[in-house]
C-alpha cells in the first residue's frame, strides 16, 4: 500500500529548509516509482494556494510539477468529504487536514508522511516525519 | 496518436452504462476509456516526472515552520 505525501512535504522539498533534502528524496522516490507514494487533489489545491500566496517565498510552478509527479492524485469524492465530517477529530484539524485523513482512511492508506504533529495519534493513520530519516528509508524499504 | 489496438470483454451491462455515457457526453466510447484509464493509472512517463523533480528542485522558497506553514494552508477557508 501506498504512504500519503502531505503538501508540506512538496513545499520543503522545494524550500532550503532541513528537511529540504528528505521531502526531495520523497518526491524523487515517487517520481522514480508511482507505486510507492501518492497524494490527492486537495494537497496539490493546499500547495497551490500555498505557492500563489507568496507567504513561503517564489515557489512558481512547484504546484504543476508536484502534479506531474504524482499522477493520478487521489480524487476528493463525496464520500472522503462524508467521512471526513463524521471522523469527530480534535479541534486542532483543520477542515482539509480532516479531508487528507479521510483520504487515506477511505483509499486503505495507513501512512501519512508530514511535517504536521496534527496528524500524531490518529486511530488508523501513522504519521511520518520526514526528518525521520529512519524512517523514511525503512518506508521507502517497506514498499519496494 | 491511437495506435495501439486493444480488444476488451465487458459485461453487456457495463457495455450499455458506457454507450449510455458516451452519448450523455456526445462522445465515444473509446474515448471514455482512455479518459479512465488515464485518470486512474496517469499519464506521466518517468522522463517527464523526472523533469519535474528537476524543476522543484530548483525553487528556492521561503521557509516557515509547519505551523506556521498550516496557517497558510487553512487561511484560505477564512
Amino acid at each position: 500500500m501506498p504512504f500519503f505525501v502531505d503538501a508540506n512535504v512538496i513545499v520543503y522539498a522545494a524550500t532550503p529548509s532541513p528537511y529540504r533534502e528528505s521531502c526531495l528524496s520523497i518526491v524523487e522516490a515517487v517520481a522514480a516509482n508511482p507505486q510507492l507514494g501518492v497524494t490527492s487533489v486537495a494537497v496539490l489545491e493546499e500547495a497551490w494556494h500555498i505557492e500563489l500566496s507568496g507567504r513561503a517565498g517564489d515557489l512558481s510552478g512547484m504546484t504543476l510539477a508536484a502534479r506531474t509527479v504524482f499522477d493520478p492524485p487521489l480524487p476528493i469524492t463525496s464520500t472522503v468529504f462524508d467521512r471526513a465530517r463524521s471522523l469527530g477529530l480534535s479541534d486542532r484539524l483543520g477542515a482539509n487536514d480532516r479531508i487528507h485523513v479521510a483520504t487515506c482512511l477511505e483509499a486503505g492508506i495507513s501512512i501519512i508522511v508530514s511535517a504536521d504533529a496534527g496528524f500524531d495519534q490518529l486511530p488508523g493513520l501513522r504519521r511520518i516525519d520526514p526528518l525521520n530519516s529512519t524512517e523514511v528509508q525503512r518506508l521507502f524499504g517497506e514498499q519496494q | 496518436m491511437h495506435t495501439e489496438r486493444l480488444q476488451i470483454l465487458l459485461s453487456t451491462e457495463l457495455r450499455a452504462r458506457l454507450d449510455r455515457e458516451a452519448r450523455a457526453r456526445n462522445t465515444s466510447v473509446a474515448a471514455l476509456v482512455r479518459h479512465a484509464i488515464e485518470a486512474t493509472y496517469g499519464s506521466n512517463d518517468k522522463d517527464d516526472r523526472a523533469a519535474a523533480v528537476d524543476a522543484i528542485r530548483r525553487l528556492a522558497g521561503r521557509f516557515l515552520p509547519p505551523d506556521e506553514l498550516d496557517e497558510v494552508a487553512e487561511d484560505r477557508f477564512g
